[in-house]
């Protein structure tokens, strides 16, 4: 499981110093199969729960959501060189404490020889990460991909959990997973054309 | 099995649906108004007090005090949106273009609002609020205007962060119950959490709750996450700034009620502390920005974040505070469905929302200027307006549990409110009214869903009828054990 963790680890933190979205989308590709593997490790017992978070995380999360947001970046031909966080010391520096931060955090709540050190803490950098590129990003492609690492990170910490949950509930998150992607995909479609100021709407003077 | 309670989830996914067929389009405003009564008609026997919840569809489905008083409140609510978004089609036929897309989207966005209060596991119960908040986005963005795309992605992304936050909770939560308990045994349902919460591993525990309590509270527009709020009512049309400030702060509030049911007395100190801090840092900022704007739907919007740091404030009190919270969180939303609704009529006339630009409305617009000075009224806390009781209560529930510091902070905060508030709404009001101005006629009918609110409010402090008295108790008792 290690491994799976380490190669989540690193897809979520190399993006962040590599000057390209289409990394950064490898990136969340790499994360959603790293979590499919773990759960795949984790036993199936062919119960629909584990089997709806399956087909999240290998369908949604690993093809269709990476897939949207390349479309998107393509059609609003968003340059390749692209920084998640802006790319100076600073910065950089404030990632790595939120990294170290991560696991001082997970020692505090599971303690130093735990097995679930390493889960929790990568888990921990997710959510960390993810609210740091928020922070500091600009561009809707950016904040979006933010939201979909902070999501990542959520799904991770659930994986640390052994309990599951109804699969009425897996279904309602994988469905509204996907309508975050395509709610998302809209508004970055129009926020590339919000340039123009004045009205755009004919009714625009009238007030529903 | 009684299903009727899922009758107010269905009825809109109906309409929802039927709008989907063109030769509808033309019908929409008329079937958002008939869907919107016939769920109030379905929905008023159901909310009689009953003497215990009674659990439907496998325990998926609730109905108690809670539900009851809060389907009550924005199934009222959202028949007085759909009336005030008849008249405005009815007023001004241009809109009645792509109206059918918003109406589509407030029937999907009330079944979701409706489910979310209805739901016993809370998970689902998170889902539905997630939902309240996708459907929301194109309500926002629904004119099209860049600030309004704008405003509707940053409320994506602050919704995205705060509800993740709440889920982070949730997991954490699940996973202090399952170190004590054996993951088999761990049920999300919120009767059963009662009781694993009380054995749960104290630090997962803690965690969850503080994670909770912060995500809803940014739900809910509180400090620090909060400049989504007034840029989203600000941007938005009155109607759907009044479902998100009025229904889905409501089903917000309700998620963050039903999580300090379920942990009762456990971890009180840290719930205290939290909204404490997190109510009174809502509230410096809200006060420093009342007295700054020159925009009235803003100072509004300000308000609303004013009067959720006092809600955070009387929950953080548990017990002591809880019948106060309860009537304040219900007057607070028909005095902001009044205001923005308000703010809507006014803004349609004036073509302006500068605070400065506009003197003498009483002259011209009588009655909707006599709605905004009543409903400012209600909004600071004025007898005999429910707010004012449910103040009140809050305060000398701060005074009774030995909060002097936070007491004396919310009488500071609340004065200046007061001053700035009426300093900046009553010339609107009363000044000098421009040359030319002549009166506006009003009808009556525009008029309906303001003074449908005004009579609850009124009600509300002046006579509250049993049944109703009853339901606030009950919801108030299901508060803590302090």
């Amino acid at each position: 499981m290690t491994y799976l963790l380490f190669a989540y680890f690193l897809a979520l933190c190399l993006p962040l110093f590599i000057r390209s979205w289409h990394a950064a989308l490898t990136g969340l590709r790499i994360q959603a199969i790293a979590m499919a593997a773990m759960l795949w490790l984790h036993g199936l017992h062919m119960e629909p729960t584990p089997i709806i978070a399956l087909v999240d995380l290998l369908l949604f999360r690993a093809i269709f959501a990476p897939w949207y947001l390349k479309k998107m970046a393509t059609e609003r031909g968003v340059a390749k060189a692209f920084d998640l966080i802006p790319a100076n010391l600073l910065v950089w520096t404030l990632a790595a404490i939120l990294i170290m931060a991560s696991f001082g955090f997970s020692t505090t709540l599971v303690g130093q020889f735990s097995r679930s050190l390493t889960h929790l803490g990568v888990a921990c950098c997710g959510v960390l990460l993810a609210l740091l590129i928020l922070a500091t990003q600009r561009a809707p492609l950016g904040q979006a991909m933010a939201v979909l690492t902070l999501e990542n990170g959520i799904s991770l910490f659930e994986l640390h959990a052994h309990h599951h949950m109804e699969w009425v509930a897996q279904l309602g998150l994988t469905f509204v997973y996907l309508l975050t992607v395509l709610t998302m995909a809209l508004l970055v479609r129009r926020l590339g054309t919000v340039d123009d100021d004045g009205p755009t709407h004919p009714a625009d003077s009238a007030v529903l | 099995m009684n299903l009727l309670p899922l009758t107010t989830v269905v009825l809109p996914l109906f309409g929802a649906l039927l709008l989907l067929i063109p030769q509808l389009y033309v019908r929409s405003r008329h079937l958002l108004l008939a869907i919107a009564c016939l769920d109030m008609a379905v929905l008023l026997p159901l909310t009689l007090p009953r003497a215990a919840p009674s659990f439907e569809l496998e325990h998926f489905v609730v109905l108690d005090a809670t539900a009851q008083l809060f389907l009550l409140l924005i199934n009222a609510l959202f028949v007085g949106i759909s009336l005030h978004l008849h008249n405005r089609v009815r007023a001004a036929p241009e809109l009645a273009g792509d109206i059918h897309r918003l109406v589509r989207l407030s029937l999907v966005f009330m079944a979701a609002s409706n489910a979310a209060i209805l739901c016993n596991h809370v998970v689902v119960a998170w889902i539905c609020l997630e939902l309240t908040a996708l459907t929301a986005v194109p309500m926002i963005h629904h004119q099209r205007r860049d600030s309004a795309t704008t405003a509707s992605w940053h409320y994506f992304l602050f919704s995205a962060v705060s509800l993740g936050l709440v889920l982070l909770g949730v997991v954490c939560l699940t996973h202090g119950i399952e170190l004590t308990v054996g993951a088999e045994r761990v049920s999300l349902f919120h009767d059963n959490l009662r009781l694993e919460v009380a054995i749960a591993d104290p630090v997962w525990r803690r965690l969850g709750l503080a994670l909770m309590i912060f995500g809803y509270a940014s739900k809910l527009g509180m400090a620090p996450l909060y400049s989504w709020l007034p840029e989203t009512y600000d941007s938005s049309s009155p109607s759907v700034t009044t479902l998100l400030a009025a229904v889905q702060f409501n089903v917000a509030f309700v998620g963050l009620f039903r999580m300090l049911q379920v942990y009762g007395g456990n971890d009180a100190d840290l719930a205290s502390y939290q909204l404490t801090a997190l109510g009174l840092a809502s509230m410096v900022l809200a006060t420093v920005k009342i007295v700054s704007t020159n925009n009235y739907k803003l100072l509004i919007a300000y308000a609303a974040i004013n009067h959720a740091g006092v809600i955070a404030l009387g929950l953080a009190l548990g017990r002591p505070a809880a019948y106060g919270v309860i009537l304040y969180v219900v007057s607070n939303a028909l005095v902001k469905a009044i205001l923005f609704l308000t703010a809507g009529t006014i803004k349609a006339h004036y073509r302006t929302k500068k605070i400065d630009e506009l003197h003498g409305m009483i002259r011209e617009m009588r009655y909707s200027a006599l709605f905004f000075l009543v409903g400012t009224f209600a909004l600071l806390g004025f007898a005999p307006f429910g707010s004012f009781f449910g103040e009140v209560i809050i305060m000398t529930g701060l005074i009774t549990t030995g909060h002097y510091i936070t007491f004396a902070a919310l009488c500071v905060l609340l004065s200046v409110v007061f001053v700035a508030t009426g300093r900046s709404l009553f010339p609107m009001v009363w000044g000098e009214p421009p040359v030319g101005a002549v009166r506006q006629p009003e009808s009556l009918v525009a008029l309906g869903p303001k003074l449908f609110y005004l009579a609850i409010l009124l009600s509300l402090g002046v006579y509250t009828p049993a049944p109703l008295s009853t339901l606030l108790q009950q919801v108030a008792n299901s508060l803590g054990t302090r």
